[in-house]
């Protein structure tokens, strides 16, 4: 059981980690007002709670595809907020208001959607009194892992800006975003919205979905043993989307430089 | 090329990824969850065919049907089912498992060529 909930937690809750180490490349936390900070804090706890609430009828809407359609929406939503809002970085100018309402907008859908499954965990361990010590210690254990590792993230990306490497992180910014919104394809296959094709290769003896890197690897940039072809096709799409986003801030930065001049 | 080629081209790329669900043809085949044990705990199934699972949670607590073989994962409700759909697979044996209490919530899905309803 303890060993369970750290596995969970590293499962759900990391994502949760590695995106405000990202959004800290591109949001200083000092600069943003302590309102603002509280406001996101507060609306994503409503968010958490009340997803959890209404998880098990979200599940009974649209014939019981509700919770894969809703999370599709809210994927999708994250997703272009959090690309439009990273895009600052290539501008390598103050990051626009406009873009950092964005960010908080994608930060708080993203910790809704990843903490409020935690929680539905959480309520069914916590029901039977006897497994309480062990879920503290492995929430303990749990927040030790990401933690120690969201330090060793925060001082990468800050170095990479400091020698101004903002390709780089536009880079780790990408591989996130397209890994969390490539799962859009397994919950619509799942309720056959879309259709389940087979594996196209099996890296199951290098990698394990199941084993602790399987899951690293998989919140750092989506890893799969065996995508299908449905998988690849969308992760692609997504890596496109950036370098159009690149290309498109890299002229309008060329037009800005040459009006200057 | 025209607009209503373009659109036509779109609609039938579209169509490609889409699920032609028909429901005649789709096979239901059930699991129960009851103290934390899946029942059956093997559950066999046709290869080569896309078929639907639905799962009944006879539990007080949420569980969490999980299996790296099948790609799948979606919560079950306390009192409530979920319906999932699996395929078409290959033959084998397709492990799964309960997430939140793994050492009693395990089964397999067991993929045959010749399976007989």
């Amino acid at each position: 059981m303890l060993i369970n909930t750290v596995i969970l937690f590293i499962k759900d809750l990391l994502p949760i980690f590695v995106l405000l180490c990202l959004v800290s490349t591109c949001i200083t936390p000092n600069r943003v007002p302590h309102k603002k900070l509280l406001y996101v804090c507060f609306s994503s706890v409503v968010g958490i709670f009340a997803t959890f609430y209404y998880l098990p009828m979200m599940g009974e809407l649209f014939d019981g595809m509700g919770i894969e359609v809703i999370k599709t929406l809210e994927l999708v939503l994250v997703y272009f907020c959090l690309l439009i809002g990273c895009s600052s970085l290539l501008s390598q100018k103050t990051i626009a208001v406009y873009q950092t309402n964005l960010i908080f907008v994608g930060l708080i859908i993203f910790t809704v959607i990843n903490a409020s499954e935690f929680i539905v965990f959480l309520d069914s361990y916590l029901a039977n009194s006897q497994s309480i010590r062990d879920v503290v210690a492995g929430l303990s254990i749990g927040l030790g892992i990401c933690l120690s590792f969201s330090a060793l993230l925060y001082f990468s990306l800050h170095w990479f800006i400091k020698k101004e490497f903002f390709i780089l992180l536009y880079v780790v910014w990408a591989l996130f975003l397209s890994g969390q919104i490539s799962q859009v394809v397994n919950l619509l296959q799942q309720v056959d919205i879309i259709k389940s094709s087979g594996a196209l290769w099996d890296s199951t003896k290098f990698v394990k979905d199941s084993s602790e890197y399987g899951h690293l690897l998989k919140t750092l940039f989506g890893y799969e043993a065996g995508p299908s072809l449905e998988f690849i096709m969308l992760y692609t799409v997504s890596l496109l989307l950036f370098i159009v986003t690149f290309f498109i801030k890299s002229s309008k930065k060329q037009h800005y430089d040459i009006d200057k001049v | 090329m025209t607009k209503l080629i373009r659109l036509r081209l779109m609609f039938a790329i579209f169509c490609l990824f889409v699920s032609h669900n028909s429901q005649a043809q789709t096979k239901e085949f059930y699991l129960t969850l009851e103290n934390h044990v899946f029942t059956p705990s093997e559950l066999k199934i046709p290869a080569n065919k896309k078929v639907k699972l639905i799962i009944f949670n006879k539990d007080k607590v949420a569980e969490e049907f999980d299996s790296f073989d099948l790609n799948r994962e979606k919560v079950l409700f306390p009192k409530r089912k979920i319906t999932i759909f699996i395929g078409p697979l290959k033959p084998g044996n397709y492990e799964y498992f309960g997430e939140y209490h793994p050492n009693s919530a395990r089964g397999v899905i067991i993929v045959e060529v010749n399976h007989v309803n």
